[in-house]
């Protein structure tokens, strides 16, 4: 037996029709892996960016254990007693504003150290909130 | 390593460029030395100037009552922080006596408008830096930065 019928008669056709997929299915995945190798290096390129990849940096302010003086002490229960009179969260330069008018000594030092020592804290949206919970640790 | 280029190479939005890119920035920055109390910028008024904090601890007072504490080696205070179109926006106040390095608002805008590496790796941190920490402060888009800032 020779020619076509030789061929149909050993699968050929179904050999040739699985080995031009395979090779089709093979050209078809590298053309469209080159097309995307743009994003890759860009995603390489930008690997700092992402989360997961990113260091954790260290916390913007950590909890440094201050010592807290009478002065200290002093002040603090002061700019509670102005806190007191302001909206939660308040506005810090507003509250800086009125330390200065009150009088209190080293308004912009005092507030530093409020907030050094997490007894002011950022709410992240601008604003800033009284914590209660270390006014009390220190000034106790 | 320089002072300067120690500051720099720290967890900051300059972190990541190369050597030549840090003496390139190095060469535009002149130190301060602050006084606690010491007013940097002053809302509307002409923006001449950005910082980075070298130590010390800074209050940025926003037009609308809001504010950021910066106190971190290392940290920018310039852009979306400080200026638009020309005019600080916000009043930077030292709250302790502190260190920062200024540089020229033109200079600064001159070499992140360039299209470059340095630009775009300072742009992209940047970016990234205002959005994880002062994500209430509106970024503007890279066109137009001498409009914008």
């Amino acid at each position: 037996m020779y020619g076509l019928q030789a061929i149909a008669m050993n699968n050929g056709w179904a050999i040739s029709v699985v080995g031009v997929s395979i090779v089709f299915t093979g050209l078809m995945l590298l053309s469209l892996s080159i097309s995307r190798i743009h994003k890759v290096l860009d995603f390489w390129d930008n690997r700092n960016n992402i989360h997961i990849f990113r260091k954790k940096s260290q916390e913007r302010s950590e909890p440094i254990p201050l010592p807290f003086t009478e002065k200290n002490k002093a002040s603090a229960r002061q700019f509670r007693l102005l806190i007191k009179t302001m909206d939660d969260p308040f506005s810090l330069q507003r509250l800086l504003h009125l330390a200065e008018i009150s009088g209190i000594e080293r308004p912009h030092s005092s507030l530093c150290y409020l907030i050094k020592a997490r007894i002011i804290q950022p709410d992240h949206q601008g604003n800033y909130f009284f914590n209660r919970e270390a006014f009390d640790r220190f000034t106790s | 390593m320089s002072g300067e280029l120690k500051i720099l190479k720290k967890d900051t939005i300059f972190s990541s460029l190369t050597q030549a890119d840090f003496e390139l920035l190095r060469s535009l920055m002149d130190k301060q030395n602050i006084q606690e109390g010491e007013i940097l910028a002053t809302r509307k008024e002409r923006a001449t100037r950005f910082f980075i904090l070298s130590s010390g601890t800074f209050l940025i007072s926003m037009n609308d009552g809001k504010s950021a504490v910066m106190d971190r080696p290392g940290d920018f205070i310039g852009m979306e922080l400080l200026s638009s179109k020309g005019e600080y926006i916000s009043t930077v106040i030292a709250l302790e006596n502190g260190e920062v390095f200024a540089i020229k608002r033109d200079d600064f805008l001159d070499l992140i408008q360039e299209d470059s590496p340095l630009a775009e790796t300072i742009m992209l941190h940047w970016n990234s830096f205002l959005e994880e920490n002062f994500p209430f402060v509106e970024q503007k888009e890279f066109a137009g930065m001498e409009y914008h800032y």
